[in-house]
């Protein structure tokens, strides 16, 4: 199965207690995404994220801010992916 | 220059064919020249390349296409090409890595094993990212339960599973955990494999 890059959203907490509780806040309000680590293109440092589609920037942060969960950034880098 | 330049279209030429047609063609140069040469692979730029160096010339290349490289070879000075020289080129063609990932327990590391399954579920993602994937994943004890259902890790590891991953898991393990109905992704395996993918990995990987 091939891959190619694509651009994707990455959202990024100021510490990984956010980054878990985006988790539990996604999982639980049905939001698009999934955690990954922190791409090199965001920061050399090491850090949990939240990737979702770009289009899913407004409901992400919507959801997180209703939530109270603290957000750093997000980003839109180019990823791999799967092509089915 | 333009009298003393020679293009080869060594384009679905199997290696060491390019090397050996660039090679006659810097010999029959007769002072300054170049040799553009059109291949389809990157062992063949490889190749031309460290055969441009060992004969003293400058060499560039450049992709042009999807498979298509176009190499320039300029030599300063005439190249001296002995008789059969060109025709006893070798190619060397790198050897492939066999990357062999070895996963023995649902965490990563040890402390809070909440932070732990998080940092395993972003080291499975990690894996997905790499410009050159692994050639075997192996799971056993705790780490078993990461290709069955219910593991957060399913969705990468069926991908790399298509994409040509060997995903396997060790049967003892899923016996003994009561899970190898449970098994979602790659096969069970035994530890004789265990031992010879480990045994003949040119690198493995613990997380």
């Amino acid at each position: 199965m091939p891959r190619v890059r694509r651009p994707a959203l990455v959202v990024t907490f100021p510490t990984t207690a956010a980054a878990m509780s985006c988790e539990e806040l996604c999982g639980k309000r049905g939001l698009p995404g999934r955690m990954i680590p922190v791409p090199g293109e965001i920061s050399a440092g090491c850090g949990l994220a939240w990737k979702a589609a770009p289009e899913d920037r407004d409901a992400l942060e919507a959801g997180l801010a209703a939530g109270g969960v603290p957000v750093e950034g997000f980003h839109v880098v180019e990823m791999l992916e799967f092509v089915k | 220059m333009s009298e003393n330049k020679l293009v080869i279209d060594a384009r679905g030429d199997a290696c060491p064919l390019p090397v050996v047609k660039t090679l006659k063609a810097l010999g029959a140069l007769t002072g300054p020249g170049e040799v553009e040469t059109l291949v389809d692979n990157q062992i063949a730029v490889e190749n031309l390349s460290r055969m441009a160096a060992s004969k003293g010339c400058v060499f560039a290349s450049e992709q042009t296409g999807e498979k298509e490289w176009r190499c320039v070879t300029t030599a300063a000075e005439a190249v001296a090409v002995a008789a059969g020289e060109a025709e006893s080129a070798e190619c060397y063609v790198p050897a492939k890595k066999n990357v062999v990932v070895q996963i023995s327990a649902g965490v990563m590391g040890t402390g809070e094993d909440v932070l732990g399954k998080k940092l395993m579920k972003a080291f499975i993602f990690s894996l997905t990212q790499l410009d050159e994937l692994p050639q075997t994943i192996l799971f056993y004890n705790g780490g078993a339960y990461l290709t069955c259902e219910g593991s957060d890790s399913l969705e990468d590891l069926k991908n790399l599973a298509d994409a040509g991953v060997e995903i396997l898991t060790c049967g003892t393990c899923t016996d003994f955990y009561g899970i190898t109905d449970k098994l979602a992704v790659g096969e069970v395996t035994n530890m004789y494999v265990i031992a010879q993918k480990l045994s003949g990995a040119s690198v493995v990987v613990r997380p």
